[in-house]
């Protein structure tokens, strides 16, 4: 039946562009994971008081995209520096306490990886802060990456929207060529195009949304049992649960279904009705 | 009332399918449009629906005019008439009782209304017990009649029957005839296109026909030509 080819088709068209949706979601979520490990480390002047810390961090944190700031003392850098050398930090322990050579500083989180030097200049122009450590390489290399991905997902969704826009169109121009008797026999007995053109329409409307709900299923089933099982196999990064991105795949479905089906059939149906 | 005023038909390949067709019939009549295969009668049939314009020439249809109408117009012009095609042009579809029912829905009769029209309509046509069936599941004669229910349903001002006896046995042609007959009777306009010879004979009624596209006699009477069919 021409219902269930139709239906076939625009499951599969759906499915490919749902993929590629939730493709995209996962890297920017990924990217957005890596962005957050980012940090600027702003070492703070020995001139500088420590009643003044306060009020230095006040300003810091309200900066655009300072997403959070956290305060190292030297004797915690210390600290950690030994814990990285592990046996070998034994040497470090001629530096404690007063002769501890580190400074004190600020470990300062970006929200917004665009903004990243921006705040890392600012904060090193400050006359507390004698200067800044941070990874402007790695973020640069990041954010092009990250434009990359986006870029080509929207891409590959265009292209796989117009490609099963042609095929479903097609698949409809042949369901309606099936059914060109009925409507022109329609027309012999005095029906309007209107009237000849709505239960089309309809009829292309709830194979649209049939097709959304049945691919969202599929969907959902595919992500969460094959995608997620496998993901967590590999123990590699974990997949952006499935709750969190089914409003926007119901919608790109639903939206997909009807300006599919619905202006897909009338369109189509326009050729038999002026003949 | 149906006027065709010195109408010629020519087809982009060449054919001359009317050259200078001029009739009247008068609301109530009963007129067989006779002719050889060739001769001009589905042209005809295709201007008084408006499938087609003619090259030149006025034709009048129920207060339509043929060349100057919009083009919306034309359902509106096709539910002024009943047609029984030749080939029935039953929706397969549709059962018996939706495809007679269609001309009512197409003009927004309440469903109330059709279901005390349709089986009525269907006892004319004597077709009632096949009311559930599908198309394919009818005879001939039987689809016919279907036809002809679902022309009549909206009780057009003219019923026009497309070589209404080529398709079934003797016995039905002269059942549906008689229909027919009964149906102009009620006043409504009867034009019967064929080229069945012995039908137009049994009946003393007014007679077009037509030979390379033109009016060569307009009589009551018999079949004025008699070379074989």
């Amino acid at each position: 039946m021409m219902t269930t080819a139709s239906v076939s088709v625009l499951v599969a068209c759906m499915l490919i562009i749902g993929t590629a949706f939730l493709f995209a979601q996962n890297v920017s979520a990924f990217m957005a994971k890596i962005e957050q490990q980012n940090e600027i480390v702003a070492f703070i002047d020995e001139k500088v008081p420590e009643e003044e810390y306060q009020s230095l961090k006040a300003r810091i944190e309200a900066l655009d995209s300072v997403a959070e700031i956290r305060f190292v003392t030297k004797d915690q850098a210390l600290l950690d520096y030994r814990a990285q050398l592990g046996e070998d930090g034994a040497y470090l322990d001629a530096f404690s306490g007063e002769e501890n050579p580190l400074r004190n500083s600020f470990v300062i989180t970006i929200s917004d990886l665009d903004n990243f030097k921006k705040v890392s200049e600012t904060v090193s122009g400050m006359e507390e802060i004698d200067h800044v450590r941070d990874t402007q390489d790695i973020v640069n290399v990041l954010l092009s990456l990250r434009n990359v991905v986006q870029i080509l997902g929207i891409w590959i969704m265009i292209i796989l929207g117009v490609v099963s826009l042609f095929i479903i169109s097609n698949t409809i121009k042949i369901a309606m060529h099936n059914r060109r008797h009925e409507i022109s026999i329609m027309k012999y007995i005095g029906a309007t195009n209107r009237f000849i053109r709505w239960p089309f329409v309809l009829e292309g409307l709830f194979i649209g949304i049939l097709s959304a709900a049945v691919c969202f299923g599929l969907q959902w089933y595919i992500y969460t049992y094959v995608m997620g099982r496998l993901f967590a196999a590999l123990n590699f990064v974990s997949l952006v649960p499935f709750s969190q991105l089914y409003p926007g795949i119901a919608a790109i479905f639903v939206g997909i279904g009807v300006i599919v089906g619905g202006f897909g059939s009338a369109a189509s149906i326009r050729k038999y009705l002026d003949a | 009332m149906i006027v065709f005023d010195d109408v010629y038909k020519k087809y982009p390949n060449g054919t001359n399918a009317l050259n200078g067709v001029s009739f009247k019939i008068d609301d109530g009549e009963f007129v067989f449009v006779v002719g050889h295969s060739g001769a001009g009668k589905s042209t005809i049939i295709k201007m008084l629906m408006h499938e087609d314009k003619p090259t030149y020439g006025e034709i009048n249809v129920n207060g339509f005019d043929i060349n100057k109408m919009r083009k919306r117009k034309i359902p509106f012009l096709r539910r002024t008439m009943g047609v029984v095609f030749q080939d029935f042009r039953l929706i397969e579809t549709m059962t018996v009782f939706e495809n007679v029912a269609f001309p009512l829905r197409v003009v927004g009769t309440s469903r109330r209304v059709i279901r005390r029209r349709v089986p009525y309509v269907l006892g004319i046509v004597r077709l009632s017990h096949k009311a559930k069936n599908y198309p394919k599941e009818l005879s001939g004669g039987e689809q016919q009649r279907a036809a002809l229910a679902r022309a009549l349903v909206n009780n057009p001002r003219i019923i026009i029957a497309d070589e209404p006896t080529g398709n079934v046995d003797p016995v039905m042609a002269k059942e549906i005839m008689e229909l027919l007959s009964e149906i102009n009777k009620m006043g409504t306009t009867v034009i019967v296109v064929t080229h069945d010879k012995d039908l137009v004979n049994t009946f003393n009624k007014r007679v077009i026909t037509l030979e390379d596209g033109k009016v060569i006699s307009d009589q009551t009477g018999g079949y004025i030509i008699h070379e074989e069919f």
